[in-house]
């Protein structure tokens, strides 16, 4: 009898250890389910409304020779406007190392920057009237992520390196309850405080030693429990903990430093042809040698001319293509971020079909985006031999904008951890090996 | 007299904890009264220009000009870490206002005259007993701290964001 009982206990206690959920540290239930494609992502929206028609057919000529391979000479007509760059940072375009897809689609809703911003970040389209001035109604990828990866991750693992401010800056957390400014990413946007725009109003901040910090510390908290008010939750922005500020703080003044002393007037050794794009690339860049986040979102703003100027358009192109080649270099050989990395580069949307009535220097018709073309993009995934099919081409219609979120997810291992409903897209699987 | 002070200032404090306390206490027939040990009332949160403007015209004594206020929203802007990014645009006013704020040796003699003008000066009331006697005990028994440090406390504390 007693044995019987050892035997039913034993059993019991059994099942229940298979049975009763495992309550983490961090406060999740599971561990993140899903296993590690890599353990960072860098994601590149690229370039600002860039057309399949140059990028992959290459109607004007190679202009991408660091991504796409060919020899293809750049148009006549146009040579005159385009600068010249150093050749390609790549022994090999990336493609070598990537899956292509190459009739991605951006599939609804207006084609528009941040509309396309917003869909590749938040995984939704956007069908409706999109407020420019409040943080998005969906989670972005930066909230899932630090909800949702095990052990949960801290903004400093976490960077939107923006080229521009204002609405961008409300894609670093959202709206939704569950989510919000608790999980968001540190947003930065560096051509605005650094070299690009030629001035710094944070300057050289007064430092204080950390005995003193702690002091300054303690009179804070003094006067903040004489005060009977906190900022609205509304109101909340992202927090990065003492520490990691600190972290933070001395980057930025670094770089300040080098500003002041010349030293970030041409780091690429390219000369004037250094746009703000590559800047922003550039500083993406330190950004992952100082910190080696997991997840980090980079975009690209400057072929937009393309609405008046098409030949500058081709030009910045170009310079769109040589940041993506540098930034790959820059992540292969960066301690920690090496042959560890998925890199994932796709356009925010399009362009339209036909030209407008704006011609430029060349003659060439500038060209908008609002039509069914605008919506033929591509999303060129490079990564480790073994975790990504390399040189793989997708020539068919397959994968959309809003399939990016849970790639990314995948790749990082926890798709399967975020709540049924949230996501409309899936991973683009056909890239994994 | 200064420790009946200490012990008068100490008696508040205990007073205060425990009626705040949400347990329901016997009122012995005595009316219940609020105390307020402070009479702040800002509950409006700054603007970001109001925020920078407020702050530069305080610690310079004029007003920030508009370029210069142009300039810092964008960089305010530049950043999520609202906190981190107004703690160096703080540090850096701190910076270039060094020569307007006081030296320790010259506030040792009445540190409740100095700390009765930081909190008109940035907060714009007087301090309470509890505040004055707070900001003498930490300059008089820690010789390492100085007007900058109290100003640099009391510019990015939560009060400094109302209005």
């Amino acid at each position: 009898m007693k044995r019987r009982n050892f035997v039913k206990n034993i059993g019991l206690a059994s099942v229940g250890s298979l049975v009763l959920p495992y309550i983490l540290p961090s406060g999740r239930l599971f561990a993140a389910t899903g296993a590690r494609v890599a353990n960072h992502v860098v994601f590149c929206l690229f370039a600002g409304g860039v057309r399949n028609i140059e990028a992959i057919q290459k109607a004007e000529g190679n202009l991408m020779p660091n991504m796409f391979p060919g020899s293809e000479p750049i148009s006549s007509d146009i040579i005159a406007g385009i600068e010249t760059l150093p050749p390609p940072v790549l022994s090999t375009p990336l493609l070598n190392e990537s899956t292509l897809f190459k009739e991605f689609r951006y599939s609804q809703g207006p084609p528009g920057h941040f509309q396309g911003h917003t869909t590749a970040i938040t995984g939704h389209y956007v069908t409706e009237t999109i407020s420019f001035n409040q943080p998005t109604q969906y989670p972005s990828i930066f909230e899932y992520y630090r909800k949702h990866n095990s052990p949960s991750q801290t903004p400093l693992n976490s960077w939107w390196i923006s080229n521009g401010i204002g609405e961008n800056e409300n894609l670093s957390f959202s709206q939704d309850g569950e989510y919000g400014a608790a999980y968001g990413a540190n947003f930065f946007s560096p051509n605005w405080v650094l070299p690009y725009y030629n001035f710094s109003p944070i300057d050289l901040c007064k430092t204080y030693t950390p005995n003193q910090i702690s002091k300054i510390g303690g009179i804070r908290n003094f006067l903040n429990n004489s005060f009977n008010h906190k900022p609205d939750p509304a109101h909340q922005s992202v927090k990065n903990s003492v520490l990691e500020r600190d972290q933070i703080q001395n980057f930025v003044t670094q770089l300040i430093n080098k500003q002041k002393q010349g030293l970030l007037s041409d780091p690429w050794n390219v000369g004037s042809t250094m746009n703000g794009d590559m800047y922003n690339v550039f500083f993406a860049e330190k950004v992952i040698q100082e910190f080696n986040p997991e997840l980090l979102v980079v975009n690209m703003t400057d072929v937009d001319i393309c609405h008046d100027n098409f030949t500058g358009y081709c030009n910045n192109l170009r310079k769109a293509d040589y940041a993506v080649g540098h930034l790959w270099q820059t992540i292969q050989n960066t301690p920690g971020m090496a042959n560890d990395t998925v890199l994932i580069v796709a356009p925010e949307h399009g362009r339209n079909l036909n030209g407008n009535s704006i011609t430029d220097t060349y003659g060439r018709h500038g060209i908008d985006h609002g039509d069914e073309t605008a919506k033929e993009i591509f999303c060129l995934m490079a990564g480790p031999a073994g975790k990504i099919a390399q040189n793989q081409i997708i020539s068919s219609v397959k994968g959309q904008s809003i399939d990016i979120v849970p790639t990314i997810a995948k790749i990082l291992g926890f798709y399967e951890d975020i709540p049924s409903g949230y996501l409309k897209g899936i991973p683009l699987n056909q890239a994994f090996l | 007299m200064k420790a009946k002070l200490n012990i008068l200032v100490a008696s508040v404090i205990i007073i205060a904890t425990v009626t705040s306390c949400k347990k329901e206490l016997p009122t012995y027939g005595i009316n219940n009264e609020h105390v307020n040990l402070n009479s702040i009332d800002k509950n409006s949160l700054k603007k970001q220009t109001e925020f920078i403007s407020q702050a530069y015209a305080d610690l310079f004594g004029k007003p920030i000009n508009s370029n210069a206020l142009e300039e810092t929203k964008v960089c305010f802007n530049a950043f999520s870490d609202k906190e981190m990014i107004e703690d160096m645009i703080i540090r850096d006013m701190l910076r270039s206002a060094k020569y307007s704020i006081p030296e320790r040796i010259e506030i040792e003699s009445n540190v409740d005259s100095f700390t009765v003008s930081v909190y008109k000066r940035f907060y714009h009331r007087s301090p309470n007993e509890l505040e004055l006697w707070n900001i003498r005990n930490i300059i008089q028994t820690d010789t390492s701290v100085g007007p900058e440090m109290i100003y640099y406390a009391v510019m990015t504390s939560d009060e400094y964001k109302f209005y």
